[in-house]
């Protein structure tokens, strides 16, 4: 079939068209008519065809058989389609959805609302379904990093705490320690309050003359320790060797034996006189070294002397 | 394509016709929803896919299509056949949706999507399935002029309008037109004893 030229008919036209036209010129100029139902189809009509296809359809209605056949030769293409499967999950959506409008009171798929009713799920839903779980990915991203950095500030902790442990147990210790030189000064803050104490000052002989120090004499606390000795640079004598303490008296001519000691770490000496003599204000004080096994009658080489 | 016109004898159940699901919609009849898709979902997701250019939108078009034929009494059977109908709203909704994407990323997806479909292409057994009407229509289409066929192609899948058309195609507006129309009239007459 090939189109009929308007223009070749056109003399037989009546010039008012469509009102003058006999009421057989469809049969009579099919191609005039067909050219506008097939414009009217593609919907490619001016505006002045438009208004005779309008008043040609109202004159001749029988022809909208013949639109409709148009029609369904334009959507022919739609069966060139091949058909494709929809994704399983598609109709269970469908049908949700229906059923929610179906009772809405009683909704079987939450994730389809009423109001997804009027706009089924879109791209957007998708994009936001999408970009929820980019986001939920980042969060476990950072709470992932932020778990690496929590263990990693845990370990420093644990280590902080370690070494408190440890510095814990040198306070302790140093406590202790100070505890326990408090309890050893204790004698001498008391020996020095009192009013009727006696101090020496000690110094080195040739045998130890880096050594010095004090000794207190106490009379009238008979409960405490009545000879403290404060030393420094005076070294431990080995087992067998000991320190001996001896008073000038002035009523004695000699020298009276009144005690013997060893150093200690400390430096702080306490012991109480062999002889209440040692306590009668003596005039000079001596330190000797000595084999503990040698009497008591004479003393060995000193080391420390003191006067008042 | 319609159900009605089945004329095959078989041992299955009958099944009911298109007019009877419809009717059933029309009482609220969920299930009657779901054998109308078994029937024209592969229909309807095709063309829209074919024209969308994609799973997802496609996807979306399907199930706007059949919600839109249970919610509203939209069918009339009087009009035209059932599969007629869902193929006329399917483009119609499709093209409306393809026109509210104005970026040029859009149309590159699009693109890409048909060229991932004609890689894809169909499998013999859709093939098989389009069967001799699919044939007939293929000839029919083949003995139409290049330049007649491209401008309905582009007019029915895309949905552009004439002006669009010649634009693309750098042709004279009144072109487009008279070979748009001349196409029609060519394919309505050689299919004439088939419509």
């Amino acid at each position: 079939m090939t189109r009929a030229e308007p223009p070749d008919h056109q003399p037989e036209w009546p010039e008012n068209w469509p009102e003058n036209w006999p009421e057989n010129w469809p049969e009579q100029w099919p191609e005039y008519w067909q050219d506008l139902a097939a414009g009217y189809i593609l919907n490619n009509l001016s505006d002045e065809e438009k208004m005779s296809w309008e008043a040609l359809l109202q004159q001749h209605p029988e022809l909208f058989d013949e639109v409709a056949k148009l029609h369904d030769s334009f959507h022919l293409w739609a069966d060139l389609v091949p058909m494709r499967q929809p994704p399983p999950t598609l109709l269970s959506q469908i049908h949700a959805a229906a059923q929610t409008q179906l009772n809405p009171e009683q909704s079987p798929a939450p994730s389809v609302s009423p109001v997804q009713e009027s706009r089924p799920t879109d791209l957007r839903q998708r994009r936001l379904t999408w970009i929820g779980g980019a986001i939920a990915a980042s969060l476990i991203a950072v709470l992932g990093a932020q778990l690496l950095s929590l263990q990693s500030q845990l370990q420093r902790a644990n280590r902080a705490i370690a070494t408190l442990d440890t510095q814990l147990q040198q306070t302790q210790t140093a406590l202790q320690q100070a505890q326990t030189q408090a309890q050893a000064v204790r004698p001498v803050v008391q020996t020095l309050q009192q009013p009727n104490s006696l101090i020496y000052s000690l110094e080195g002989s040739n045998l130890a003359n880096a050594a010095s120090g004090r000794l207190m004499l106490s009379n009238s606390q008979p409960s405490e320790p009545e000879v403290i000795i404060l030393v420094q640079n005076l070294p431990q004598l080995p087992e067998g060797q000991v320190y001996r303490l001896w008073a000038a008296l002035p009523t004695q001519l000699g020298l009276l034996y009144c005690g013997q000691f060893n150093s200690n770490a400390q430096g702080i000496i306490q012991l109480t006189p062999s002889s209440t003599q040692c306590r009668e204000q003596p005039t000079q004080v001596l330190i000797t070294i000595d084999a503990i096994t040698d009497p008591t009658t004479r003393g060995g080489p000193v080391v420390m002397q003191g006067q008042i | 394509m319609d159900s009605d016109s089945s004329t095959f004898q078989s041992n299955a159940p009958p099944q009911p016709s298109d007019a009877e699901l419809i009717a059933a919609l029309k009482s609220g009849q969920v299930n009657a929803l779901g054998t109308l898709y078994d029937r024209y979902s592969r229909l309807v997701y095709g063309l829209a896919y074919r024209i969308l250019g994609n799973s997802e939108e496609a996807e979306d078009m399907t199930q706007e299509i059949f919600l839109t034929l249970w919610r509203r009494d939209t069918y009339n059977p009087n009009r035209g056949s059932l599969s007629s109908f869902l193929t006329t709203l399917t483009r119609s909704r499709s093209i409306d949706k393809l026109r509210s994407r104005s970026s040029r990323l859009r149309f590159l997806q699009r693109w890409q999507g048909l060229a991932k479909t004609e890689i894809m292409g169909t499998n013999p057994l859709e093939q098989a399935s389009l069967g001799e009407r699919s044939q007939r229509l293929k000839s029919a289409m083949a003995d139409l002029p290049d330049s007649e066929r491209q401008i309905l192609e582009i007019a029915y899948y895309e949905g552009l309008s004439q002006s669009e058309i010649a634009q693309r195609l750098q042709i004279p507006l009144g072109t487009v037109k008279t070979r748009s129309r001349q196409g029609l009239l060519r394919l309505r007459q050689t299919l004439q004893d088939f419509i």
